[in-house]
């Protein structure tokens, strides 16, 4: 009985100092990312922490991402740099933008949906002229209309301002002006 | 962090000094790190319940509707407790000490109180400096914080807006109102603009503070103050409970609501001292305005509760049945009120657990039981995220079976399975592929009943004898 006291003691004293180990890692890793982020802009401070390889927050919670990616060499997946890039184009642009924008998004990525619509509220973010349920990834792409050049105008007319697009791989906004519209180009 | 921030946590603060002097009858029996803790969850909820009650009668979250309900429960506190309510904040109570207080006793005692001020100084500064960034709170929290700044719930078109479903219409709204107070308070167009990416992270500090002075404050009510150090640094050392913290993820105010409400709850079991039932009813009625697991915790708290009262010496005691029933069920639940009935209105265009929990459900995704407890090993033996809290509460677990099995401490225990159990069950009848699911939520519903679990390896640490005896002698304050 006091053999097994004496062991279970031990045993927790461990845990214990585990658990200290533990608390100062967290200072150092908590010091250098303070350290990191010191003096930097807005856009680059939400870049760095969405970047999975230089923010150990980036993946909190996320055991076996964490797992499968200590294994492949790389604490960062694919496209999660670009959550942290789509984070800061949001941040920046959104001073581009008239307080009573009304934004038609064309890109079916939830990213660039929910972000912007948060980001750029209370500017209306909408993927479709006609209200559908987005959810999710899979709900988002059913609901996404195209937005062509051919139907600018239309959407102008729809009270739209702005409309949101892929150009050559990166984001641009191009202002629903007359002549935007006419020329079918920003 | 600017001075019209902190007067929004200094507001937040005072609203829960005056809700706990009226909760408390005889504040000078609590310490003053327990007093400043549970001020913080006290504010967040009765913020929110102002705010939403506000909302819901067309106006927006502002300074001057936190100075009203500031006036209002600062003349209900003079009304109700006069002169008692200076003196109480005054004085502070013994708690149990050590027989043995050496020299090294208070070196140790020192190391930890700078090891856990450090801790908090250092994720706090980290939260300072890092905008509002993670996925969920940008697209759930924050877009509910910025739509309750804009527009009051009564006229807003939001809740039941299909193409915003992805950010789960019908969550409860106290991290977001939070949230727009801080807005609020900041400037009437901060929300707007880009700042409000900053701006809002002034509740990280905050909440790492109460959390600390909280947990602190239950512990050492019943352990001397080493002891109560070491458990406070133990969950202070948690990297799951500073990250999410630092990103003000709502299960951050819902776990300690629920640390409040077990932990007291277990104290009113104990003692009888209806104090402690009271306060435990208020954070009951903080969990159902935090989440929606909040719903199920509550229900959890009331059970458990009541198979506690059932097995006590006391059970016959009516007058206990129906303080209990008053406190933990009708009170919490009438609190909470004006959201439920508002979310009544609100459609399920998201998961809807609700809907899923029956017998029939459960039996047919029974065959994916395996997969969650095969699954749920790479979350409890998580490192990164938990260290080694959970082997080690297995551990202690193991060692004082005896001690957590008899009444009142089975509270605690009867508690803590009931949650693992429920939220196995929610995962279990989810329509989403299990893994994915885990991935997502596991660590986040394990953070929210952390600290409980914590508190309940104390208990069975303090009563099992694992401890040092000469380490509890002393008497336990009330």
């Amino acid at each position: 009985m006091l053999h097994s006291r004496i062991s279970i003691r031990l045993l927790l004293l461990l845990c214990l100092l585990a658990m200290g180990a533990g608390m100062a890692r967290g200072w150092i890793q908590y010091g250098s990312l303070l350290a990191e982020l010191k003096g930097k802009p807005l856009a680059e401070r939400g870049r760095l922490a969405l970047d999975g390889r230089a923010c150990f927050l980036a993946t909190a919670g996320r055991a076996v991402l964490r797992r499968e990616r200590a294994g492949s060499g790389s604490l960062a997946g694919p496209g999660e740099s670009d959550t942290g890039n789509v984070w800061a184009w949001a941040v920046e642009t959104e001073g581009a933008l008239i307080p009573d924008a009304r934004i038609f998004l064309n890109i079916p990525d939830t990213r660039f949906y929910y972000l912007t619509a948060t980001l750029w509220f209370p500017r209306r973010v909408e993927v479709s002229v006609r209200p559908g349920l987005i959810r999710d990834q899979a709900t988002l792409e059913a609901v996404i209309e195209a937005a062509d050049p051919a139907r600018w105008r239309e959407l102008r007319e729809r009270g739209f301002t702005h409309l949101v697009g892929l150009e050559g791989g990166s984001p641009r906004v191009v202002a629903l002006t007359e002549s935007s519209v006419s020329e079918g180009r920003p | 962090m600017s001075w019209r921030a902190g007067l929004a946590l200094a507001i937040i603060e005072a609203l829960g000094a005056l809700t706990l002097s009226l909760v408390h009858s005889d504040l000078r029996r609590v310490g003053l790190a327990s007093k400043l803790g549970l001020s913080f969850g006290l504010g967040l909820i009765a913020l929110a319940v102002g705010l939403f009650c506000a909302s819901w009668c067309g106006l927006r979250p502002s300074l001057g509707l936190g100075l009203l309900e500031l006036s209002i429960l600062a003349g209900a506190a003079l009304i109700v407790r006069g002169r008692r309510l200076a003196s109480g904040w005054m004085e502070k109570p013994a708690g149990p000490e050590a027989a043995m207080g050496d020299r090294a006793h208070r070196w140790m005692e020192w190391a930890l109180v700078l090891a856990i001020a450090a801790t908090v100084i250092l994720a706090g500064f980290v939260g300072l400096r890092e905008p509002l960034v993670e996925w969920d709170v940008l697209a759930i929290w924050a877009h509910k914080a910025k739509v309750l700044s804009h527009e009051p719930v009564r006229s807003s078109g939001y809740f039941r807006d299909a193409s915003k479903a992805y950010s789960h219409l019908d969550y409860p709204l106290l991290w977001p109102l939070a949230m727009a107070w801080v807005w609020a308070v900041e400037g009437p167009e901060v929300y707007r603009g880009p700042s409000a990416l900053d701006g809002i992270k002034v509740l990280t500090p905050a909440l790492l503070a109460a959390f600390a002075a909280c947990f602190y404050g239950e512990m050492r009510r019943r352990h001397p103050r080493l002891p109560a150090l070491v458990f406070t640094a133990v969950l202070l050392s948690l990297p799951m409970l500073l990250s999410q913290s630092v990103r003000l993820l709502a299960d951050v105010p819902l776990s300690l609501f629920a640390l409040i409400a077990f932990a007291r709850c277990s104290a009113w079991l104990e003692s009888g001292v209806e104090d402690d039932l009271r306060l435990a009813g208020c954070f009951t009625a903080g969990l159902l305005w935090t989440k929606n697991e909040g719903m199920g915790l509550a229900l959890v708290l009331a059970l458990a509760a009541a198979a506690t009262l059932g097995l006590a010496a006391w059970r016959r005691d009516g007058q206990r049945w129906r303080a209990a029933a008053l406190w933990l069920v009708a009170l919490p639940w009438a609190a909470a009120t004006s959201w439920l009935f508002f979310r009544l209105d609100i459609p399920k265009l998201h998961e809807d657990y609700g809907s899923r929990f029956s017998a029939s459900a459960l039996l047919e995704n029974l065959t994916r039981l395996p997969q969650v407890l095969l699954l749920s090993l790479d979350y409890f033996g998580d490192w990164e995220d938990w260290l080694v809290l959970w082997p080690s509460l297995a551990v202690v677990l193991a060692a004082t079976v005896r001690t957590w099995t008899r009444p009142p401490i089975c509270f605690l225990a009867l508690s803590f399975f009931l949650t693992l159990g429920m939220y196995a069950v929610a995962i279990l009848v989810s329509p989403w592929e299990i893994g994915e699911l885990m991935e997502m939520t596991a660590n986040r519903l394990l953070l929210q009943l952390a600290p409980a679990s914590i508190f309940l390896a104390a208990e069975c640490v303090r009563r099992g004898g694992v401890w040092p005896r000469n380490e509890v002698a002393g008497s336990q304050r009330v």
